[in-house]
């Protein structure tokens, strides 16, 4: 992607006053044959793609900052895409799945990312490809429902109790299940 | 196998998000919300509205727990009529609100709110014989939570384990494994310790998000004075100039 970007006849000055994804935008269409897009059509759907507030808009934002992290990796490393399979530690496994280490370390520990090892010294690693199978299951998830706790409790009833029957139920029941 | 093309610099990192956790200048906070803390609506309410100041997490056991006494409390059952309304299941409706209630707190969280694993032998195997039968899920999920993040050399994270059952929970034993074993309360007056300010914008939602029916700051100072947030209490009420909330409950 990088090599496409620097062929690119538009000199960054022209770029400056336009919006972020304008001037993306602008380079996309230079890129289309016999001008058969518009850059300002494509420059409204890409902000009412990555925009939007929707599950849809949260998951291209997260595909795009994916591929942005994969493509700045490829430079600083000077490699070009490959099937080699990386180990990753559960810090770069962290960075792509966007989520913290701890976490990740519970998902290798679970068995929840395939193939993972460990080092002599005990260091996590984990295979890129089994990250990536991992993003394509659970990277688009989304939970249905609300956040609103407090929505729920009201629907539910649960305000029309005394907080103390809350604390102090009838008979403690515990136990696993 | 190392490849051909090893780089030859640090490649660039993302800058990590560094949690601003008030109980933890260096690194974050975790707290495992046990089910009476997760169950009571005013006290979770308070929790999650003060969730930017740690990471709460909670496993499908506690949730299982949170089901069992969501039934138990709500339906207002007792003896026999509890009995009866165990027998009768799958009580679909009722599970379902109590359901709604666990979906927000996990939407409003995010998926890592979830710990799963710890019921492997190495985590079981820490867990202090003085803990309660019934209470081994929950420190086994303390355990796990403490082993993840010494195994990611992050050491200076803190673990909290809320739960208004501490007695069951060995809580000098926890913490000789680094996990302070705190009741709600507790647990809320040491963030408002830490972070006054931040609390005291937490809680002023906490009273404006409900119009319907309206609570108040009364009932809120009621709601933690309940819990045991006594330093938090004595500080609002005099911030709020409320001399003596409504339907203040009886004190934990």
């Amino acid at each position: 992607m990088h090599s496409t970007l620097k062929k690119t006849n538009r000199s960054s000055s022209a770029l400056v006053g336009l919006d972020m994804l304008s001037q993306v935008a602008e380079l996309i269409v230079e890129k289309i044959p016999n001008g058969t897009l518009d850059k300002a059509i494509l420059s409204k759907a890409l902000h009412d793609v990555l925009d939007a507030r929707d599950d849809h808009g949260r998951m291209a934002r997260k595909q795009i900052q994916l591929h942005i992290l994969e493509v700045n990796e490829r430079l600083a490393y000077g490699r070009q895409a490959g099937p080699e399979d990386r180990l990753l530690s559960t810090e770069q496994a962290a960075q792509m799945m966007m989520k913290s280490r701890p976490h990740v370390a519970m998902l290798i520990d679970a068995g929840e990312l395939e193939g993972a090892s460990a080092t002599p010294k005990g260091h996590r690693r984990v295979p890129e490809s089994s990250v990536r199978a991992w993003l394509s299951k659970h990277g688009k998830a989304t939970r249905p429902g609300s956040s609103d706790y407090k929505a729920a409790a009201r629907e539910a009833g649960m305000y029309a109790i005394a907080e103390s029957a809350y604390v102090d139920p009838p008979a403690p029941d515990r136990g696993r299940a | 196998m190392p490849s051909q093309n090893q780089p030859t610099s640090t490649p660039p990192r993302r800058t990590a998000v560094v949690p601003d956790h008030p109980l933890t200048p260096t690194g974050s906070t975790y707290a495992i919300l046990d089910a009476n803390a997760l169950l009571p609506p005013r006290l979770s309410d308070i929790l999650f509205d003060l969730r930017n100041l740690y990471f709460p997490r909670w496993t499908i056991d506690i949730e299982t727990e949170f089901l069992r006494n969501w039934a138990q409390v709500v339906k207002r059952l007792k003896g026999a009529e509890l009995k009866a309304y165990k027998a009768a299941s799958p009580h679909a409706d009722d599970k379902c609100k109590a359901e709604k209630r666990l979906n927000a707190y996990r939407n409003a969280v995010g998926d890592e709110y979830r710990l799963i694993g710890y019921g492997a032998n190495h985590i079981a195997k820490q867990v202090p014989t003085a803990v309660n039968k019934g209470d081994i899920h929950v420190a086994q999920a303390a355990i796990l939570m403490r082993h993840l993040l010494a195994s990611e050399g992050m050491v200076s994270d803190r673990i909290f384990l809320v739960s208004s059952n501490v007695k069951h929970l060995a809580a000098k034993d926890m913490a000789g494994l680094g996990i302070e074993v705190v009741r709600p309360g507790a647990f809320v007056d040491l963030l408002f310790q830490a972070a006054q300010d931040r609390v005291s914008e937490a809680l002023e939602k906490t009273v404006s998000d409900l119009t319907n029916p309206s609570y108040t700051k009364g009932d809120l100072l009621g709601s933690l004075s309940l819990h045991g947030a006594k330093a938090t209490f004595k500080h609002f009420c005099k911030a709020w100039s409320v001399r003596r909330p409504p339907g203040k409950e009886r004190q934990l």
